[in-house]
């Protein structure tokens, strides 16, 4: 019997009773469907990971929009005193700065959260202009959960760039909707950045600054080489932001190894007339 | 039987995926049993043990009903052969604990058919026993060529062995199912 023949034959006969129940064997189909019924049961060390990143996401998106007036104000009073030159940005007529004394309000909440003053003060900005900045690495935990029609997908940020250390936290809503092989979503995404401005008497020595972005998120995982990109601008927009004109952040990720993401990432300003280029890298 | 359950058996095959991805215990049960046996044939091609045949299989659901967000639906056909590599993987990684991922040497092994198989002239149950009956190197490349349509390329990379060896155990592997064919007088 030739090689083929044999193989055509057993392979004929596999198939003819591929669907059919074992015999002569003691295993039993509703003991197994009890045992994966039991494991599907049981919290996968994933899925707890997916709620941990889920509640640090939440938690430092919380924990940032606490501080952001503060923040702002805070930050607004340094520059008011001596940080003009520094942030390389039209400066603001001096009784309109003055406006931004806020903490002084009756109501700290909402004097605190007023954009529109804040908006009207030229020295907050979230790109400074001493270096390129990298907005926070992503470290993007790879666990989504299908919630109907969308999935939910917390990512957590991590990173060190040229300005100082980022830490943020991103919540990605993947939707149905498909370009090819990449899912489309769109993500909020909230970066602390740590800005260490040494040399400046009046100026505070560590910064922070919050930038909050809104996203629209392209994410393949099918690919070969799993990848995501992004392009997004900042939800609250201050004449910082080079007197009106958009900031536009795009960024593209790769997978270089099982858990680490790699890819560059562009801050456009001033109308797409200044370029901060930057790397991200991500683990987790 | 619920009304929900009815309505559970009545779904075309893309509902149930859909329902399979939004973790409906009964969808996945009602796909669970729609594969098992045929999933568990499979795991017993290539675990002789039929324990660890269900253990890869078991390992196998899991990971279909856990990961099935990630299958783009494509048609019932390509979705029953992303369940099947995925069995078969899980059996691989089976193979390669037990350390029985390595060339078989085994030249004058004996088949003792089952006899029940054998009164009861059910063929491919013997065929099945037969394959069963291979020593593990054989068995699993013969799988992997002969039933799954694997290269001799594919499977070198999947077993992490020479291209030649896989051929020469895909040789030995049909020279023994020749001679227990003859002697049995089988196909």
């Amino acid at each position: 019997m030739k090689a083929k023949t044999l193989d055509k034959q057993i392979k004929d006969q596999v198939k003819k009773v591929a669907h059919l129940p074992p015999v002569g064997v003691s295993w039993n189909i509703d003991q197994s469907w009890d045992k994966i019924a039991r494991l599907l049961r049981q919290a996968h060390p994933k899925s707890i990971l997916w709620y941990c990143s889920l509640a640090a996401s939440i938690s430092l998106v919380m924990a940032n929009v606490s501080l952001l007036p503060d923040q702002w104000s805070e930050e607004a009073h340094h520059v008011q005193e001596s940080t003009f030159a520094l942030m390389d940005l039209p400066q603001a007529p001096k009784s309109r700065a003055a406006t931004t004394h806020l903490p002084e309000s009756k109501d700290p909440v909402f004097s605190a959260i007023h954009p529109k003053k804040i908006q009207s003060y030229g020295g907050i900005t979230h790109i400074p202009s001493h270096g390129p900045v990298a907005l926070p690495a992503t470290s993007n935990v790879h666990h989504t959960k299908a919630t109907g029609k969308v999935t939910l997908i917390p990512r957590l940020y991590t990173g060190i760039n040229a300005a100082g250390v980022g830490l943020s936290g991103e919540l990605i809503v993947s939707t149905n909707k498909k370009i090819n092989t990449a899912s489309l979503g769109m993500s909020v995404e909230l970066n602390t950045h740590f800005l260490n401005h040494s040399g400046r008497e009046n100026m505070a020595t560590n910064l922070t600054r919050q930038s909050v972005y809104m996203n629209m998120v392209l994410i393949n995982t099918q690919a070969k080489r799993p990848w995501s990109a992004r392009i997004g601008t900042p939800l609250w927009q201050t004449e910082a932001h080079d007197s009106g004109a958009p900031v536009i952040k795009v960024n593209y990720q790769t997978t270089l190894g099982k858990k680490i993401q790699i890819g560059p990432e562009l801050i456009f300003t001033k109308g797409f007339k200044k370029v901060y280029p930057g790397i991200t890298l991500s683990f987790g | 039987m619920s009304k929900d359950h009815h309505h559970h058996l009545t779904l075309k095959d893309e509902q149930l995926f859909e329902l399979c991805k939004a973790r409906d215990p009964q969808a996945q049960e009602i796909l669970y049993k729609q594969q098992a046996n045929a999933m568990f044939r499979l795991c017993h091609r290539y675990m002789k043990d039929e324990h660890l045949a269900e253990e890869a299989m078991i390992q196998g659901f899991y990971k279909v009903l856990t990961k099935i967000e990630i299958f783009d639906w494509r048609g019932p056909a390509a979705f029953k052969g992303w369940i099947k590599r995925i069995m078969v993987n899980e059996c691989l990684m089976l193979l390669r604990k037990q350390k029985a991922l390595h060339a078989s040497h085994e030249e004058d092994m004996q088949f003792i058919p089952n006899t029940d198989f054998a009164e009861n002239g059910i063929l491919a149950e013997q065929v099945h026993q037969l394959i069963a009956e291979l020593p593990d190197g054989y068995r699993t490349v013969f799988n992997l060529y002969v039933i799954e349509g694997y290269s001799h390329k594919e499977i070198a990379e999947r077993l992490g062995i020479q291209e030649s060896t896989s051929k020469s155990q895909l040789s030995k592997a049909r020279g023994l199912l020749k001679k227990w064919v003859k002697n049995l007088d089988m196909l």
